[in-house]
């Protein structure tokens, strides 16, 4: 009976923290500590990955980091917090571009790349998969 | 020529500062203020019609090359150009490289929420969803877009203007609001002319003046609603008879929407044209007619679609969409001849039903494989525009298969 009771109590504890870390997000926005702007919109998200908002509310230019577009953290990011598949931001990046009304965002290779691209340039913004150890003093926000 | 070789070289001179500081720099991982990107394609159209190709034979001369880039010069101020070279069949034989754009754009105002700024020199045109982006393989949706709205015979008159442009954009709650206000006037090509009269007028086109206006909202749930107004005119000098130059004005709105839900995305526009144009006397030499000439037309042209694609994966997307044209919107399948002096555009030349699917393959984020078939009745969209091509003859339908391969380096 005992053993039972306790089993009974492992498996609510497992069920409790599963559901947990289902909720738990997959991926989280960095920014440069020097950005003012930490209450973002998913709306608001969009307009800055699709490089249709391009300054911050104080003025600094957004200057926005991104993953590959084929790559897993990308996709994750994508779907997520905006909303949409990659292709649909790779899309205004081009009509963008190259109807000379913007710029493009610039791609990183790894998540060191990104945390060193965040913490050294102000208005950075971008985003780093849930549970990577950016370490601390960074000098990256984690928006929550 | 002096003018055009100084311009010349200033944008060859810009492309080399971009892509020596794009090179040499290459190992900052920062924010560059410099940004290079490009692409090329080939294809290849086989229509049985002479829309591609005027003896209706398969042409493989399709091909778009594009290299752009910019200077982000101060956090405000930014120069943008891209130069091209484009060959599509007979529709747009080449003319070496052309400019694309080349703008200086500032943004004098920003908080966060609204941001107001102005664009001068070549500027492309925002007319529907897709004018602006319609030579980017990699921005739109089928290798032939809906020709009923974005036809490559008159290509020339809407993409773009040498000018200045007012822009905004708003963030208004949920809802973000793009505009724009454009003056200028266009620059055509040869081809411009040979693609609405063919024999007809032999001579050049000229733009007089021409204003742009358009407004997106995006809205919450992945809707975006576009609206776009165009009204300008230009000058045809026939070489026969270049004391009587005749004379268009066009009124052109088109209004769109674009609803993506998940994989899946649903695109429609619907446009009409008012067109008014006074023909010169005694210009008319055609093989298919033969007369003297004093007429007006006014008409007003009919377009939309309904396009549906959808995103099997990362890697390959189907689209299918049905598409129509109807040259005079009050005699839809041109029951009358639209000119009194003229039995031209009627029947078969006076509208056109696209029905078409394709797939689209991107197996890396550089490269982009298209296929499409397309089912056609009625030549409407078929140049020339004023003088139907006998060629066609009285087929009701007709078809065109299509195949592309694009590769782009940067973006």
């Amino acid at each position: 009976m005992v053993v039972g009771l306790s089993q009974l109590l492992l498996i609510s504890v497992l069920l409790v923290t599963s559901l947990l870390g289902a909720n738990t997000h997959a991926c989280e926005i960095v920014v440069h500590p020097s950005v003012k702007d930490t209450e973002l919109s998913q709306q608001k998200l969009r307009l800055i990955f699709s490089r249709r908002l391009i300054h911050w509310s104080d003025g600094q230019p957004i200057k926005v980091f991104t993953f590959p577009v084929d790559s897993e953290a990308h996709h994750t990011f994508c779907k997520e917090k905006l909303g949409f598949l990659p292709f649909h931001l790779q899309r205004n990046w081009s009509r963008l571009v190259y109807s000379g009304r913007g710029r493009a965002p610039v791609h990183l290779e790894s998540y060191e790349e990104m945390r060193r691209a965040i913490s050294k340039t102000e208005g950075a913004i971008g985003y780093m998969p849930h549970g990577v150890d950016i370490g601390k003093n960074s000098g990256v926000l984690i928006l929550e | 020529m002096n003018k055009s070789l100084v311009l010349c070289l200033k944008v060859i001179g810009f492309f080399l500062f971009v892509l020596v500081n794009s090179v040499t720099k290459a190992d900052l991982i920062d924010d560059k203020p410099w940004q290079l990107n490009g692409f090329a394609s080939q294809g290849v159209i086989d229509a049985d019609s002479t829309f591609i190709d005027e003896d209706k034979d398969i042409s493989f001369d399709v091909r778009e090359i594009a290299l752009n880039g910019q200077y982000q010069a101060l956090p405000r101020f930014r120069v943008s150009s891209q130069i091209q070279y484009r060959e599509v069949g007979d529709l747009d034989p080449s003319d070496g490289i052309e400019l694309d754009h080349l703008l200086a754009d500032w943004m004098f105002y920003s908080d966060g929420i609204q941001e107001l700024g102005i664009r001068l020199g070549r500027i492309k045109n925002s007319v529907g969803i897709y004018n602006d982006t319609r030579d980017i393989p990699f921005a739109r949706p089928s290798i032939i877009l809906p020709q009923s709205m974005y036809s490559e015979a008159l290509r020339d008159q809407y993409l773009r203007l040498d000018g200045g442009e007012l822009y905004g954009s708003h963030l208004l709650g949920g809802v973000a609001l793009s505009w724009g206000l454009a003056a200028g006037t266009s620059d055509y090509s040869e081809q411009a002319i040979r693609n609405i009269t063919g024999d007809l007028v032999k001579g050049s086109m000229k733009s007089n003046d021409h204003v742009r206006g358009h407004i997106q909202l995006s809205l919450p749930n992945s809707l975006d609603l576009y609206a776009s107004y165009l009204d300008y005119s230009y000058s045809l000098e026939a070489d026969l008879n270049p004391m009587l130059p005749s004379r268009a004005e066009i009124d052109h709105w088109v209004l769109g929407g674009q609803w993506s839900i998940d994989r899946f995305e649903v695109t429609a526009e619907y446009s009409e044209i008012d067109l008014k144009m006074d023909l010169p006397i005694g210009i008319v030499s055609g093989p298919s007619v033969m007369g003297i000439v004093n007429g007006d037309l006014a008409q007003t042209s009919q377009s939309y679609y309904l396009q549906g694609r959808y995103h099997l994966d990362d890697q390959w997307a189907m689209f299918i969409r049905y598409d129509m044209l109807h040259l005079d919107k009050n005699d839809k399948y041109g029951k009358e001849p639209i000119m009194d002096a003229l039995d031209i555009r009627s029947g078969l030349y006076s509208y056109s039903k696209t029905r078409s699917l394709g797939v689209s393959w991107q197996p890396t984020a550089d490269w982009l494989l298209m296929v499409e078939y397309h089912y056609v009745t009625g030549y409407a969209w078929v140049p020339p525009l004023f003088e139907p091509n006998s060629a066609n003859g009285q087929d009701e339908d007709w078809s065109m298969i299509a195949g592309q391969v694009a590769y782009r380096f940067g973006l």
